[in-house]
């Protein structure tokens, strides 16, 4: 019952995180993008690639109100002028997770600490994949 | 009195247990409501501009391809678009996640294009 509720305690009072990364693949760096970015979902951009990018966020740092402005902030420092949303999806991968912490055995002579007990878990979170463009692309 | 309690609230759960999240993100111009949204994993060739993005998300028993669908219906008829493209649903756990891209359908194929963000 404890661990149920510190689950929705947890749930109820926030419980998310999120990462995410560009790589740049354009053949030379460019300034930061300040003006705005076109965003594509069914078609290519004009323009030449500039990089890739990927957020992904768990809970409720998964919707995406909260994963696209950090897609569109990883394409502006990469002076891309639009962006590409290639995937949108929910991504599922086992992750050992300690399931128990372990029990504290006592005996007349001392007491130990039992090992963590560890299991392997299904962690699902919300992947956003695309790529940037730069030159053209602002309609 | 405490297991009888906490039996009562597993077999609520148990019986109508769940949730469904709907998020969006504006790519373009957000319009009056529309109430007849197609969802579709493809990409209709008729003429239509990208408004943004449409997402959600249903836990327990609220978890059926159904409700995300209806749910990323309705999320885009929030934003008066015609259609959700692109659509797709991935499964979890107790859990179903959907998104898709909302468009509005346009006349001439000349004026499609993207919105800026």
């Amino acid at each position: 019952v404890k661990r149920l509720v510190a689950a929705l305690a947890l749930a109820i009072t926030g419980c998310g995180s999120s990462s995410s990364y560009a790589v740049r693949t354009g053949p030379t760096a460019a300034p930061p993008t300040t003006g705005p970015i076109a965003v594509y979902a069914t078609r290519e951009p004009p323009g030449v690639e500039v990089g890739v990018i990927e957020v992904k966020g768990f809970a409720e740092d998964g919707a995406i109100d909260v994963l696209m402005p950090e897609f569109v902030r990883k394409a502006r420092a990469l002076g891309a002028d639009s962006i590409v949303v290639d995937h949108i999806g929910l991504v599922v991968e086992e992750v050992d997770a300690v399931v128990d912490d372990g029990q504290v055995l006592c005996a007349p002579i001392g007491c130990a600490r039992s090992a963590p007990r560890i299991a392997r878990q299904d962690f699902a979170y919300v992947r956003v994949r695309g790529r940037a463009f730069r030159g053209q692309g602002a309609p | 009195v405490k297991r009888g309690v906490v039996g009562l609230g597993l077999a609520l759960c148990l019986a109508g247990c769940g949730s469904v999240e709907r998020h969006h993100f504006a790519t373009g111009p957000v319009a009056a409501p529309t109430t007849d949204v197609l969802v579709t994993s493809d990409v209709p060739t008729r003429s239509f501009v990208e408004v943004g993005f449409v997402q959600a998300i249903a836990y327990g028993s609220e978890a059926s391809p159904g409700a995300v669908t209806r749910a990323l219906a309705r999320e885009g008829g929030g934003m008066g678009c015609d259609a959700v493209v692109r659509a797709r649903i991935d499964e979890a756990p107790a859990m179903l996640h959907a998104a898709g891209v909302c468009v509005r359908w346009v006349q001439l194929p000349q004026d499609a294009g993207p919105a800026t963000r």
